[in-house]
């Protein structure tokens, strides 16, 4: 019986700063790992720990997986500081269930997110470019604390200038340079002109963000069901068997970790 | 149906002859409380205080099957871990550890992923179950739709009658056990079930008279569904001191944490139990924690035991040994909690 905690062994290629925090790791698995936008993986530093992240690479490039890593406590700060191109990781996965593009075919889809959240969304919204025909318009609303602190800030540029894409990026404090809107993300939600009835929503980012967020969404008469939660819970074996990441009834590792708000509102403390 | 019947006397011998070729455990009483059982290794010494009836032993079988500690991978070369998981022969099993048995396979062993660990422990793993004939003060698997008799799970099953036992086989393996040791066993139509009978039936009436106080008028799962009133849970966790003790003993607790560790290249993954009454359980990089408070995790234990589970599973992962009421220091028991929780739900019913 094959062994679902061994790791696959992976070449670090290439490491990205791109923000003070949050570096792109591009890895390149020694076996082929594919993935569906929205599935995540877990990350082995060997001997260090193992922490679950999502690619924020296409699904449609397969020889090498970028995760984009916020330094946030012990693996991903050591992954920050010590680890150098040309060494090895682990990889598990693909683990979970991708974002359920296809159901979304002929909607608009309003793509909300915040902080290192963007690197989930950067898979989906490669994904979605893909086909983008399939679509009916993409709204993009990301925020970030401070201009210096957005990843992926050259893409994000060339984006902006691409059809059927109405992008507003925001930042919580300004400066000199930043030309852009400034306050959370909350603030840029409304006047986008999007019919949340026919339309879904999908956002990522740090709790408290991701729970505001879905609180002006219904505000702004989107139903439950279109509401696309990625619920980042602490997460050991990410196969749904230590059960750490359960969301009542429902693990994000196996049934998620993306879930609609229908079914994450009737749980106590979903956030 | 037709069953077999093992003397005490050939009882005792069977044990003998598996000794030369196998490890057993079986329940004796404890060194320092022999009104407590706990299994133990045996061996010719310890042979005859094996306690083949009364009731649960204080640990549980869970330990045999589902490791507190072990190292799940070597990275990177381990394909297939070498897991090694000795044959077990596991004597007087009670039917709510068999329970919990079912809910450790469903978890490790259903769905995409497979936890070959687990696998190997439980394929090597050969049970002789036993009806209970006597009652913790805590026991309530009557409540959980248990019965003190095992009725499934078992290779084997064991019920006491006059100089020796009814024999049910409950699996092939039990079969091919049972035809290994013929010489053993006779034909239990010469002596007749009408024993059995009346025992089962006897400890029945007595498990449910432990527990008549706690009769509920819904089912708990409903009255789990139901009962969101948080200053119910604030009143049962008063005295929890978060020791975990309730998470360690319990049979059916599946919660491990991967760990890893050692100096390249000696590395290694562990697998170890993890309990969600610590606060560590849920709380995410950057402090966060959605179950920061402790009611909340007492709370999500419960709800993973009757309401969770019975979405998940079909049925509660609880099987009413009572473990977790017997070593609380903070007094916490199941069905008081319960009893509050009906009440608050029956109030907010009659409220609407
Ligand atoms: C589905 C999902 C997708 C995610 N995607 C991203 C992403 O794309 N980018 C991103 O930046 N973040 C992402 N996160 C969050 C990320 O997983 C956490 O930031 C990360 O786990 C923090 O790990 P840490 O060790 O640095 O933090 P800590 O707070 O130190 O530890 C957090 C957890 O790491 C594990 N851990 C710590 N030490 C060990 C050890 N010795 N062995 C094994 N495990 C150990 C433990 O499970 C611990 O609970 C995602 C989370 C989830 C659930
Ligand atoms: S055993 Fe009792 S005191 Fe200890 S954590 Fe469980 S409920 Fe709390
Ligand atoms: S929750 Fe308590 S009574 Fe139920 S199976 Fe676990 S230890 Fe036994």
């Amino acid at each position: 019986m094959e062994n679902i905690y061994r790791p696959i062994k992976a070449k670090v290629e290439n490491i990205i700063q791109e923000t003070p925090n949050i570096k792109t790791f591009v890895l390149r698995p020694e076996e082929p790992m594919r993935f569906a936008a929205g599935q995540f993986m877990q990350v082995t530093y060997p001997g260090i720990g193992e922490a679950p992240f999502t690619p924020s690479s296409s699904m449609y490039q397969t020889e090498t997986l970028e995760f984009s890593i916020m330094k946030a406590g012990q693996v991903t700060s050591l992954l920050h500081e010590q680890l150098k191109v040309g060494e090895y990781v682990g990889l598990r996965g693909p683990l979970g269930k991708g974002y359920e593009i296809d159901k979304w075919h002929g909607k608009e889809v309003f793509v909300v997110g915040g902080g290192v959240g963007l690197a989930p969304l950067r898979a989906l919204l490669l994904a979605l470019f893909h086909n983008i025909n399939n679509y009916k318009k993409l709204y993009i609303r990301f925020g970030g604390r401070s201009p210096q602190d957005l990843s992926y800030k050259e893409q994000l540029k060339t984006w902006e200038k691409k059809d059927k894409i109405d992008m507003v990026v925001s930042v919580d404090r300004g400066d000199e340079k930043w030309k852009g809107k400034v306050g959370i993300v909350t603030t840029i939600l409304e006047g986008s002109g999007i019919d949340p009835k026919n339309a879904v929503a999908i956002v990522c980012g740090p709790p408290i963000m991701m729970k505001f967020v879905t609180l002006k969404l219904v505000d702004l008469g989107f139903a439950d069901n279109t509401i696309y939660l990625s619920m980042e819970k602490n997460m050991s074996c990410g196969v749904g068997k230590c059960f750490h990441c359960n969301v009542g009834p429902h693990l994000a590792c196996k049934d998620g970790p993306v879930f609609t708000w229908d079914k994450v509102k009737v749980i106590p403390d979903p956030f | 149906m037709v069953g077999h019947f093992i003397s005490i006397e050939n009882l005792e011998a069977l044990v003998k002859e598996l000794l030369k070729t196998q490890i057993v455990y079986a329940p004796v009483p404890h060194v320092y409380n022999e009104n407590t059982l706990t299994f133990s290794k045996i061996n010719t010494e310890n042979l005859g205080q094996i306690v083949l009836n009364k009731f649960r032993t204080v640990d549980s079988p869970k330990q045999f099957i589902y490791k507190l500690l072990e190292t799940v991978s070597q990275y990177f070369g381990d394909k297939e871990y070498d897991i090694k998981a000795p044959a077990l022969v596991l004597l007087g099993v009670k039917a709510c550890d068999l329970s919990a048995i079912e809910v450790l396979s469903r978890v490790f062993g259903e769905g995409e992923f497979k936890d070959a660990f687990y696998q190997k422990r439980r394929d090597n793993l050969l049970i002789i179950s036993s009806d209970c004939d006597d009652a913790t003060p805590n026991c309530f698997c009557t409540l959980v739709g248990g019965k003190p008799y095992p009725e499934k799970g078992y290779d084997l099953n064991l019920s006491p009658l006059e100089d020796g036992y009814a024999v049910d086989i409950g699996s092939p393996k039990g079969e091919a056990f049972v035809s290994s040791w013929k010489k053993f066993f006779t034909d239990l139509s010469l002596v007749g079930r009408n024993k059995q009978e009346d025992n089962r039936q006897a400890i029945l009436e007595k498990v449910e008279e432990i527990n008549k106080e706690y009769s509920f008028k819904s089912s708990l799962d409903e009255i789990h569904k139901k009962s969101l009133d948080t200053s119910a849970w604030k009143e049962i966790t008063k005295t929890c001191v978060e020791c975990s003790a309730c998470n360690r003993v319990c049979p059916s607790c599946t919660c491990f944490l991967l760990l890893d560790q050692g100096k390249s290249p000696n590395l290694e993954r562990l697998k170890v139990w993890d309990f969600c009454l610590q606060s560590s359980y849920t709380k995410v990089a950057g402090g966060a924690n959605p179950r920061g408070k402790l009611s909340q995790r007492l709370e999500n234990r419960y709800e993973c035991k009757f309401n969770y589970s019975y979405e998940r599973l079909g049925r509660y992962t609880c099987v009413g040994c009572g473990r977790c009421i017997e070593c609380c220091m903070g007094n916490i028991d199941m069905r008081k909690a319960f009893k509050i929780q009906e009440k608050a739900v029956l109030l907010g019913a009659k409220l609407k």
